[in-house]
């Protein structure tokens, strides 16, 4: 019997992303796999139930998500902090040049929950603010000030690196 | 792309292009395709289960057909007929003129008839129709007011008929059946089936 070539297809738009998404929820590299094979065996089951073909990659971040919650405990606190007015510096192009990716994953793995996971999605670039709110459950306003925040702090990082 | 992107500045797009420099190892994507269920067999259409079925139902009437005709009702059929009094077509010529005048008449007739029965005269010969078969009958008379007939079908008219004669009783007649190289043969005689045995 064939494969599905339909589930070979998301599997091929999706899993790379999917898996640049994982690490901000479990910083670690073999829970991430863990996280997307799990998302991907629960589509494999339910997918066909998806009527709407535009929303695939919606549903497959929000069950990551949800299995990584529903698997772990909440350790880290989700405290909104005040708005923070302060602008957000920029790098400078020579520290720009020297970083990697992998640089830019540790520097995240570093920051607190509430920020690693909004800020992930908004550099996987194809997520807007609401859907980050949707997946995350939150005011699209809150994820506006947790990015910024967020990314003031990853630029301090990267910068000190 | 949305338009939240607009909100990408110059090390946004910077950052969001290192992170893209990650990649997943190399074995996770064959992982997650041994997830893949697998494609449903299309149904098949209604159209091609009903076509087979024909196809079991002929089968089923061909399979019987191919059976043949029962070697019982022909002994049975014949025995009564050879009882009656009927008529022979060709008499008082040698077993190859009646083979041969069988033989102009399209129906079966074998050669390979029994040494010790071709060594007797024959009475005569006529053709039989039974059961849409067109048989041969040809008559031998014994002596005695003793009569044995050699009836012949086509090769393979009756199924799982022996290779070598097969002697059975019933009632006042002792009949042998067997497949000849040339034609299926039955011998009836109103005798015991030991003396049947002596033509065969």
């Amino acid at each position: 019997m064939d494969v599905d070539p339909s589930f070979e297809r998301v599997v091929g738009d999706h899993y790379q992303n999917l898996y640049r998404f994982a690490p901000s929820l479990s910083q670690n590299e073999a829970d991430a796999c863990d996280l997307v094979q799990q998302t991907f065996s629960i589509y494999a089951r339910k997918g066909h139930q998806l009527r709407d073909g535009s929303k695939v990659k919606t549903w497959l971040f929000t069950t990551l998500r949800r299995e990584f919650f529903s698997t772990r405990r909440r350790s880290e606190r989700f405290v909104d902090e005040p708005p923070d007015e302060a602008t957000t510096p920029d790098l400078s192009e020579d520290r720009l040049s020297s970083l990697d990716g992998e640089a830019v994953m540790s520097a995240l793995g570093k920051l607190p929950l509430e920020y690693r996971e909004p800020l992930t999605l908004f550099y996987l670039e194809e997520h807007s603010y609401q859907d980050i709110a949707n997946q995350m459950d939150i005011p699209i306003g809150t994820v506006m000030s947790r990015l910024s925040r967020a990314k003031r702090r990853l630029r301090a990082l990267l910068e000190n690196e | 792309m949305s338009d939240d992107n607009k909100n990408f500045d110059v090390t946004d797009r910077a950052i969001a292009d290192l992170l893209r420099q990650v990649g997943p190892p190399s074995d996770l994507r064959r992982n997650l395709m041994a997830l893949a269920p697998q494609k449903p067999r299309p149904a098949v259409p209604f159209w091609i289960w009903g076509f087979a079925c024909a196809l079991l139902v002929i089968a089923f009437v061909a399979s019987l057909s191919f059976r043949g005709p029962s070697l019982d009702k022909a002994q049975s059929d014949l025995s009564s007929f050879l009882a009656s009094d009927f008529q022979l077509s060709v008499t008082g010529k040698p077993i190859s003129n009646l083979q041969a005048w069988l033989a102009g008449q399209n129906a079966a007739v074998g050669t390979s008839v029994p040494g010790s029965l071709a060594k007797i005269a024959p009475e005569g010969c006529r053709v039989i129709e039974w059961e849409g078969h067109r048989a041969s009958l040809i008559c031998f008379d014994t002596g005695g007011g003793k009569v044995i007939h050699l009836v012949m079908f086509e090769p393979g008219t009756f199924r799982n008929l022996p290779t070598s004669p097969k002697v059975a009783e019933r009632g006042p007649w002792s009949m042998a059946s067997w497949r000849g190289p040339d034609a299926d043969y039955l011998m009836f005689g109103q005798t015991s089936a030991q003396d049947l045995r002596r033509f065969l």
